[in-house]
């Protein structure tokens, strides 16, 4: 596998754990360099102010395909660009998406179906627009009467914000023979303008963020220039275009510059469109639409509706989002006292009765956790629609939480697993979630990797399949008490939470998954050493941790260089 | 095509088609835009009118691929042979079985449909992996690459794996008929019940798991899941209630459009890194293509024989989704819209919830659940999914053309990337092909192989009874199955 580096060390504090699994006969595993060498990571420091970008000698830094819309960046980008209602990504083809995200730009082939839909999409949101005086006059600020000089005035104002960059003389040319095509229809000055108008949203140069290098076959990394860097800027934290400012920021050709950038960070995650690093970033992170699809069963649960589950959505989009703009920690993710919640929430949780809108609540006190392994969300869609897993709610802590993913049984595991499916599933009835995993403690060949799994789930017992607290199960005390890989110790899920909340692997963790929403593409062996820098310790606001990356050197810089796809 | 229609109106709209023809055939003769040489541009006379209505040639008998994921209760497939069965046991052709309960909804047409066991596709075979790899080759007989390292999806992408696959059965159906006079609008189409979250299974990206239609080892088509969209696809581009000449004014701005788009490569792409430009050249490709699409697009709408009928509505369930779907795609085949259909129902994560048949669980878990008992969620949810099947075809069987009814003109073919889910048994899939392909096929038949063998021979058999003149396909590449009658 890759080369060492300090977030594989604290990985594999974990996974070296893990890695005993492999000498039994069960597991199958993957890893196969548990050895740590390799020095300190470059660029550590500070704690949450810009990091001068080390670029130095060539800073190898690794390489993605150019990235086009997702349905959320182009419904986002049309309406900042239109003022339009419309959403028509809603039926383009689908984001294939990879490494848990919609928008990871390996997969976004294209066949002759996008070109339909992104055409009709543009079509749509033209006519709309004209028939709309409010979107009509962002686009049409002369009298059109004049015939061409207005249409190639209008492309001249609009195609700089369209294709989010300066146009050359050439670039407006060719747009209007695309009007003349419309003009020697017979065709008027406004259907002409509509028509190149179209054109300009069917454009590659909309419908992706195009970055240039100045040598293409080079793979020497080269800084992105203001109008390129204020684009992929706008869309990790806005998953929309650039606004006015940032366009105008640009145009000085300084947003490389440490102190702007950093300006510009600060300006677009206190801005509201900001909420899209929770609606987005967050959501799919801990795969918040999934909730709709997961429906526990209603004799078992009677009071989980839709919106009770969407209202869970909301609680941990809100809490996270509150987190990234107050400046809370990494470790609050997990850590924290506080939650948000509406009256259907604190009552589907027994508190005490909220308001009917959410409200930041204090859990201090109360058996509920802090963080996000106290939300319904997580706690439901970590268990099965009649009962708990503890082996799913462990298994997503080390995945999802510190980015050590358990290793999946082999097929002759799986054929005895299932053998004795039978056998457990009677004795379900009247055993307690523990009691049913006992069979993964005494058996060898489970053991190896469930006593690292299950401890972390069950941890969880007093939370209920849909997240309700609870003190018994069939009639038995819940005992949550367990023990973490490397052997420590906890009593209950407040203790593990403590414990997680100060693991090295999750800043890690959290930082690996920005990098790969915000670059649309996982992070390779060039990119390891960026990553390590991007978190000192788990005190690190979240916020410090996306302005690092902002500065890092695979945000702010580029390469081309021969690759396939 | 524009100067033989030409109406004494003129139509401005029409001048517009011809200036796009005369552009395409200067082109081709001049040697130039390599990509219009590289979509194999056709001859002149190809692009003329294809009359349609009562006294049109029928259109080439048609595929519909329908994919399903997880398995199927193997014990409710299974032909059991009747006694006296004329069939011959050491061939293991069975001519009078029992309709296998899970068939039930085939009983109308049970003298059109060909069950098919023992037939495997040992490509989709991977642990940890098996709906990864078993979902992709499903149609392919194709081993996908894997694209992370072995464990799971979240860990590490290597940065130089690609991913990579093989073309789908029906891409070779539609690649072909792309060479015949006469081609439809839409090369074919592929529609899906729900798109699922971008994870994938194994070493295998997402990639794999939500498209089962490959026109070439590196291109999904990824499946229209909005009845809405569909319908738009099929039908926008011709309102029935405009004239003649507003529907080709319609047109053609939209090949205006496209042509514009398409002719940016020669600026952008000397501009970009190898790996954009790969990724670009796709982008252009398909502007051209869709240009081209509408430049031998005619009114196939208007005629007796295909009438839209209302628009779906939006925010539908699943149940009401399939419905939509299995509707809207007799009617593209009835318009001559497309001839080729992959139509994917659930498979792996991007499956449903069942909770209108009181299931507990997604049809996925519940493959997994062991629960054997004789109406089992999984066997409830299995059922529902194959009477949601049967209902496509037998609403084929009822659209009757010139020479037989859409069914007997054409071919299906079902089938899930495992038999047995449970066990992620490739070896013993659940295959169906149902109708005659105009008398090419026999039918009518349960035909019982050993295990495991290659589905790829059966594809190349179906392949050669719809026209298409194929000697083998996927990886194995085998002979054609027999089949005797």
């Amino acid at each position: 596998m890759e080369k060492s580096s300090p977030i594989r060390r604290q990985q594999f504090r974990y996974l070296a754990a893990l890695a005993g699994c492999l000498g039994l006969v069960g597991c199958n595993g993957g890893f196969d360099d548990a050895g740590a060498n390799g020095g300190a990571p470059p660029g550590t420091g500070g704690t949450g102010t810009m990091v001068p970008s080390v670029v130095g000698p060539a800073q190898a830094i690794g390489q993605g395909v150019v990235r086009r819309f997702t349905h959320i960046e182009y419904n986002n980008t049309v309406r900042a660009l239109l003022g339009t209602t419309l959403t028509p990504a809603d039926s383009f083809p689908g984001d294939v998406g990879a490494d848990g995200f919609d928008n990871a730009s390996g997969p976004q082939t294209v066949v002759a179906n996008h070109l339909t839909a992104f055409e009709g999409g543009a079509d749509k949101l033209i006519e709309a627009a004209f028939l709309d005086p409010a979107q009509r006059a962002r686009l049409v600020s002369c009298d059109l009467a004049s015939g061409n000089a207005c249409v190639r005035a209008s492309l001249e104002a609009f195609l700089p914000r369209a294709w989010r960059r300066p146009v050359q003389p050439a670039e407006v040319d060719r747009m209007m023979g695309l009007a003349a095509t419309e003009a020697a229809a017979g065709g008027s000055a406004e259907e002409q303008l509509q028509l190149a108008l179209r054109g300009a949203l069917t454009s590659p140069h909309f419908m992706y963020r195009v970055e240039l290098d100045p040598d293409p076959a080079s793979s020497v990394p080269h800084p992105l220039n203001s109008y390129e860097l204020a684009s992929r800027l706008s869309y990790f934290l806005w998953s929309s275009m650039p606004d006015d400012e940032l366009f105008s920021v640009a145009a000085q050709g300084n947003l490389q510059d440490d102190a702007v950038l950093g300006q510009q960070v600060s300006r677009l995650l206190a801005d509201s469109k900001a909420v899209a690093v929770s609606e987005v970033f967050a959501a799919q992170w801990l795969q918040l639409s999934k909730l709709p699809i997961h429906q526990p069963k209603a004799d078992v649960f009677p009071t989980i509706t839709e919106a009770l589950k969407t209202s869970m959505a909301e609680e941990t989009q809100l809490f996270f989002q509150d987190l990234l703009q107050t400046g809370g920690a990494l470790r609050s993710l997990v850590g924290a006292s506080y939650t948000f919640l509406n009256s259907a929430l604190s009552e589907h949780y027994g508190l005490a009765p909220s308001s009917a809108d959410f409200t930041r609540v204090s859990v201090d006190g109360t058996n509920r956790l802090g963080g996000v392994l106290g939300h319904g969300s997580v706690l439901m869609l970590t268990s099965g629609l009649t009962k708990t897993s503890a082996v799913k709610r462990g298994a997503w802590v080390l995945d999802n939480l510190l980015c050590t993913p358990p290793p999946v049984p082999s097929a002759d595991l799986m054929d005895e697993i299932l053998a004795k499916q039978d056998a457990l599933e009677a004795l379900d009835q009247n055993l307690t979630q523990r009691q049913f995993l006992a069979t993964h403690r005494v058996d060898p060949k489970c053991a190896g990797c469930h006593n690292l799994i299950d401890p972390i789930g069950l941890a969880f017992e007093n939370y209920d399949a849909v997240g309700r607290y609870r003190d018994m199960e069939h009639g038995v005390a819940i005992d949550a008490a367990g023990a973490l890989p490397d052997g420590t110790p906890f009593q209950n899920s407040r203790e593990l939470a403590t414990l997680l909340a100060a693991n090295p692997s999750l800043g890690q963790c959290v930082a690996k998954r920005l990098f790969t929403f915000a670059l649309g593409r996982a992070p390779g062996a060039e990119d390891e050493a960026h990553i390590a820098g991007l978190v000192a310790s788990n005190e690190d606001a979240i916020a410090s941790v996306l302005t690092k990356l902002v500065s890092s050197t695979p945000f702010r810089n580029r390469r081309g260089g021969q690759g396939a796809l | 095509m524009s100067k033989v229609n030409a109406s004494s109106q003129g139509g401005f709209g029409l001048h517009r088609f011809g200036s796009r023809l005369d552009r395409y055939t200067r082109r081709r003769f001049l040697g130039g835009a390599g990509a219009a040489l590289m979509l194999g541009l056709p001859a002149l006379d190809v692009l003329r009118a294809r009359r349609v209505g009562a006294q049109a040639v029928p259109p080439p008998s048609r595929l519909v691929c329908v994919g399903a994921g997880s398995g199927v209760p193997m014990d409710e497939f299974v032909p059991k042979t009747l006694a006296g069965d004329p069939g011959d046991p050491r061939l293991g052709i069975g001519l009078n079985y029992e309709l296998p309960p899970l068939m039930k909804s085939f009983a109308p047409i049970q003298d059109k449909l060909n069950i098919f066991t023992g037939l495997g596709i040992d490509e989709g075979a991977h642990n940890p992996g098996d709906h990864g790899a078993g979902v992709p080759a499903m149609f392919t007989c194709a081993k996908p690459i894997p694209t992370h390292s072995n464990t799971n999806d979240q860990d590490y992408e290597d940065p130089g794996a690609a991913f990579g696959l093989g073309i789908s059965l029906d891409q070779v159906m539609a690649q072909h008929l792309a060479t015949q006079p006469g081609k439809t609008r839409i090369p074919s189409l592929q529609l899906g019940l729900r798109e699922g979250p971008s994870l994938g299974d194994g070493p295998f990206s997402p990639v794999y798991l939500k498209n089962l239609s490959w026109k070439s080892a590196t291109e999904p088509l990824s499946p229209l899941v909005d009845p809405r969209a569909l319908f738009d696809q099929l039908f926008s581009g011709f309102d029935p209630l405009a004239t003649a000449a507003e529907n080709a004014r319609r047109l053609g701005r939209s090949m205006s459009v496209l042509d514009y788009v398409a002719d940016e490569r020669e600026y952008l792409m000397p501009a970009l890194s190898s790996v954009d430009q790969q990724r670009m050249d796709q982008y252009f490709t398909a502007a051209r293509e869709v240009e081209l699409r509408l430049a031998t697009a005619q009114a196939e709408v208007g005629h007796a024989a295909c009438d839209p009928g209302a628009a779906p509505a939006g925010g539908l369930g699943y149940a009401e989704t399939m419905q939509a779907m299995s509707d809207l795609a007799v009617l593209a085949l009835q318009c001559d819209a497309t001839r080729v259909i992959m139509l994917q129902l659930s498979c792996y994560r991007n499956d449903s919830h069942y909770g209108f048949l009181n299931a507990s669980d997604n049809h996925h878990s519940l493959s997994h659940a062991g629960d054997d008992s004789p109406d089992s969620d999984y066997r409830k949810v299995s059922r529902w999914m194959m009477d949601q099947v049967g209902y496509l075809f037998n609403k084929m069987d009822q659209i009757v053309e010139p020479d037989g009814t859409l069914l007997q003109n054409s071919l299906g073919v079902f089938n899930n990337d495992c038999g047995n889910g449970g066990a992620h048994d490739h070896l013993n899939l659940p295959v169906f092909v149902v109708g005659g392909a105009r008398g090419n096929i026999v039918t009518g038949r349960h035909f019982s192989y050993p295990t495991n063998t290659p589905c790829d021979a059966l594809y190349t058999t179906v392949l050669n009874a719809l026209g298409v003149p194929a000697t083998g396909f996927g990886a194995k590449r085998s002979a054609p199955l027999a089949l005797p009658a």
